[in-house]
């Protein structure tokens, strides 16, 4: 990591003899090994390594971005050259700068140095796997692609303040996606993952019978009734209906642009006192878990949502310094991109109920297992297809969907959430329970 | 750069490919005031694929000097042999075909440069001020240029030695207008292979800045379009969206082998006998700087005009020389990788309805023949999958009563079974536009293609609350 701080005083050092007031250079390292399936088989197998780096300056107050994939001193030079290039004709902003250093607290479990030795052949045997444990529940699945991936690296930012931070992380994943087909009767296509920051972390088996299980459920799906009524949604759902557009809201770059549904309802309630929602960047094996943010800041765990009110939105040091305030360590991107807010891991925390209370309950409604539409997280205008959908009569799963739509407004809809379950399902950096919403328009053509 | 390449390639001792890509990209973006990203990136590197023992490996590097590259093959050749006992169906053969050798050159990276750095920013800083300036119910708007750059060199062992040259450009500018809670979002933008002349031939910045305003605003005030099964009229761009995310997919030979929609079907009919949707990889058709245009694709294979489906009859499926071998066709040059640490996967390029040559309606005449519908104009982002099931956002819907155009209605969305609705389709303009060049097609890399068509009537559902 030594290595990589110094690649980023380097650059540092350059950019200000350049003519920079302030200069930022975040550098990556990474490593990956992969095996991928498609059509049923396996399909390449892939070992890559990438570096990135991401400068960053500022002078008489205007940006300058520049990246490079290598650190050669040539290339360095020649992004650091472009970056100043840029930051000497592009308007200036008063509240533009880098920001001061805060104490780090490196956060433990993300970094697993038996990833390192997993191996291309590892990857390959664990692809073969899901195919043939998904094969192995129904001969009617078909993988159209998936596989295996392993990847370790580290990432290190410096910035002209005195921000010196570096870290390693590891990351395996599995993945597997297609449809089960019987005859003319297609399935809904599905997709299921897992990943985690430690070798023995997932188990691609599972997720292989899992996601078999789901696209055989939903062969021999018919179209449904078209009425306003309860809708549950799974987690895969309640992310992209209720959680991205909660997620999008308490962005300070979103509140201050005044795209924000939240953006004056600090401290009022906006959702039912079911809904609470954790911006947490030290969650155990969370995707998104790390030290520190793309600008070196510690990012912490925040309420965003306490039994459905607004407690905190998220700062970068660019946003935190329009409002004259400290950033959050929210600062999001990678080596090629300028930092903008963003969250870390999205915790929705579970309610009391199981799913099957939450089902009971209904007489008429539909389980939205995934959703594939359009969500507007400003206007919080919702509308797209059930996919791998059930209907619920009488408090019971009944027939598979096709043809469905569902539209609403999530806004309006949740100060009125009538359920959350107790349990919960990690989908990348959001964690999401099952969600019961009324008055939902059902559509079936 | 040839010259290494071609050395190394000389002494695999397996079927090889080096493709070295230099990836230059500048975007400048302003959100309301504030310039978000000025930003120039560029990304080097060599891809290396080799076919070992029937199957694939991979490798890259971000390094071009001979001793990375070398390493990179052999650690190609290291997952390939390590994947080839798993691999079921061993690939025999790569399909045969004239492969590219010489300088190929497609948009126009000199005019491009002509405009300085502080050029490109004064019109994304100025396009979002008036846009923004345009009307004290617009509460945010936003601009955004983006030019990508690119050379390649590829070649293989088998023969393809091609040096190729790109210049594409977008600019995008969206507008939310708001009135307390409510807030709606209008966008529009050109992507072109080509320079400014291209970029703004449809509309200067001040058009567009004008028009974006205008529907942001006109729509807040729209109220939102009911659901239920209706006929449409719809415009270009949702023509290129339903040929590109609903059809196009399902015919990626790769998606056909897992058993898309469009599986088996060849010399079938489709659609109705007014469909002809071709996927080209040069524009083959309107204004030659469509935003997908590939002219050698990332096998080194001459990108095709491929007629997908002819009078409503499936003729062909998009191929890269793997596919096409195992289907004993011609590949058709749809292979691309995003940047050099990608593989080469089949993607689409541009991908259009065919205007009405015989039978053409006006835009007028296909309206008036809606009793009850709407004319549906603006593609926000749309999903689709294998199943050819889709549904897409709708920016305008426009009420048709009794074969007339009424009021301009929101939030529409339109889903439904791609095949389903093109069997639908009763007729077509004669009009053709690009009109998606400013989209990224996704799958698990981008992706510059474009789409469009003339004007199409059809039944579908649309979703509305």
């Amino acid at each position: 990591m030594d290595e990589l701080l110094r690649i980023c005083d380097a650059a540092v050092g350059m950019a200000r003899s350049a003519g920079a007031d302030e200069a930022e250079a975040f550098a990556v390292t990474s490593q990956e090994i992969n095996a991928e399936l498609q059509k049923n088989d396996i399909q390449v197998a892939k070992s890559m390594s990438s570096a990135g780096l991401g400068i960053r300056v500022f002078k008489n107050g205007s940006l300058g971005f520049s990246s490079v994939n290598s650190f050669g001193e040539s290339e360095t030079r020649e992004a650091v050259d472009r970056a100043v290039a840029i930051a000497s004709v592009v308007p200036a902003d008063r509240h533009s700068g880098l920001p001061e250093p805060a104490e780090v607290t490196p956060v433990e479990g993300i970094y697993d140095a038996a990833i390192e030795s997993y191996g291309v052949e590892n990857a390959v045997n664990d692809a073969l796997m899901m195919l043939n444990e998904a094969k192995g529940v129904d001969a009617r699945v078909t993988i159209d692609g998936g596989g295996v991936e392993a990847g370790w690296g580290m990432r290190a930012v410096v910035n002209s303040h005195g921000v010196r931070q570096a870290e390693r992380s590891s990351l395996i994943m599995c993945f597997i996606m297609g449809m089960a087909r019987d005859g003319d009767s297609i399935s809904s296509f599905d997709y299921q993952f897992d990943n985690s920051h430690k070798a023995d972390g997932i188990d691609p088996g599972v997720v292989a019978r899992d996601f078999a299980g789901k696209v055989i459920g939903s062969l021999g799906a018919v179209s449904g009734e078209s009425f306003k009524g309860t809708v549950v949604l799974a987690p895969k759902a309640t992310t992209e209906i209720v959680v991205q557009p909660i997620e999008y809201s308490i962005l300070a770059s979103t509140v201050q642009k005044g795209t924000s549904r939240f953006a004056d309802k600090l401290g009022e309630s906006v959702a039912s006192e079911l809904i609470t929602v954790t911006d947490n960047s030290r969650l155990e094996n969370g995707f998104s878990t790390l030290s520190f943010d793309r600008e070196g800041l510690p990012p912490g765990v925040l309420p965003l949502l306490e039994g459905g009110v607004v407690r905190n939105f998220l700062y970068d040091s660019y946003t935190a310094r329009r409002e004259g305030r400290a950033s959050t360590g929210h600062a999001g991107g990678g080596a090629s991109s300028v930092p903008s807010v963003s969250a870390t891991n999205v915790v929705m925390s579970g309610g009391t109920v199981s799913v099957d209370e939450m089902i009971s309950g209904v007489d008429r409604g539909v389980l939205v297992t995934r959703f594939s539409g359009n969500t507007d997280p400003s206007s919080g205008d919702f509308s797209g297809v059930v996919k791998g959908g059930y209907m619920i009569r009488s408090g019971k799963l009944a027939e598979p969907l096709t043809g469905t739509l569902i539209a609403g407004n999530i806004f309006d809809l949740l100060p009125t959430v009538t359920a959350v379950s107790r349990e919960t399902e990690r989908l990348f950096n959001v964690v999401a329970p099952h969600v019961r919403l009324d008055d939902v328009s059902v559509t079936s053509g | 750069m040839r010259d290494i390449l071609k050395t190394i390639a000389a002494d695999a001792k397996h079927w090889t490919e080096l493709r070295v890509h230099d990836r230059r990209a500048l975007q400048i973006l302003v959100r309301k005031g504030t310039l978000e990203t000025a930003a120039y990136r560029k990304t080097c590197g060599v891809g290396v694929r080799v076919l070992v023992n029937g199957t694939w490996g991979f490798s890259s590097t971000g390094s071009l000097e001979r001793t990375d590259i070398e390493r990179a093959v052999r650690d190609a050749t290291a997952s390939a042999e390590a994947s080839s006992a798993g691999r079921l169906e061993k690939i025999e053969r790569l399909a045969e075909c004239e492969l590219a050798v010489g300088d190929f050159t497609s948009g126009n990276a000199a005019e491009l440069a002509t405009h300085t750095t502080e050029e490109k920013a004064a019109l994304v800083v100025e396009a979002e001020r008036r846009t923004r300036d345009a009307s004290d119910r617009i509460r945010s708007a936003m601009s955004r240029y983006t030019e990508l750059i690119d050379e390649k060199w590829i070649v293989s062992t088998d023969g393809a030695d091609a040096h190729i040259e790109d210049a594409k450009a977008e600019f995008v500018i969206a507008a939310t207008a708001a009135s307390g809670d409510d807030m709606v979002m209008s966008y529009q933008g050109a992507g072109v292979t080509g320079g400014w002349p291209e970029l703004f031939a449809r509309w200067t910045p001040e058009e567009l800045s004008g028009r974006v305003a205008k529907m942001a605003v006109d729509l807040l005030d729209a109220p939102y379009a009911p659901g239920g099964r209706t006929t449409v009229v719809l415009a270009p761009d949702l023509v290129g969206l339903l040929a590109h995310e609903a059809i196009g997919h399902t015919v990626e030979a790769d998606f056909v082998l897992s058993g898309s929609a469009a599986a088996d079907k060849i010399g079938e009919r489709v659609a109705s006998e007014h469909v002809t949707l071709v996927d080209s990889g040069p524009a083959s058709i309107g204004a030659p700087s469509a935003g997908g245009v590939v002219l050698v694709d990332d096998e080194g294979v001459h990108a095709q005009k491929s007629v997908v489906i002819e009078n409503g009859v499936l003729k062909s499926y998009l191929h890269d020389r793997e596919s096409a071998a195992r289907f004993g066709v011609a590949p058709t040059g749809n292979s691309r990788a995003w940047l050099y640490r990608d593989e080469p996967i089949i993607r689409m390029r541009n991908t259009y309805l065919e205007p009405a040559n015989g039978d053409a309606k006006s835009l007028d005449e296909l309206v008036a023949g809606v009793n009850d519908g709407f004319l549906l104009k603006g593609a926000n982002s749309g999903q689709a999958d294998a199943t050819a099931e889709f549904m897409f956002g709708v920016q305008e819907a426009y009420e048709i009563k009794k074969g007339k155009l009424g009021k301009l209605m929101r939030g529409a969305t339109i889903s439904g079974d791609a095949f389903d609705v093109l069997k639908s389709v009763d007729a077509v303009s004669s009009d053709f536009e690009w009109s998606i060049g400013t989209g990224h097609c996704g799958k698990g890399q981008p992706a510059k293609v474009d789409g469009g068509g003339p004007y199409v009537r059809c039944e579908l559902t649309i979703g509305g609350r």
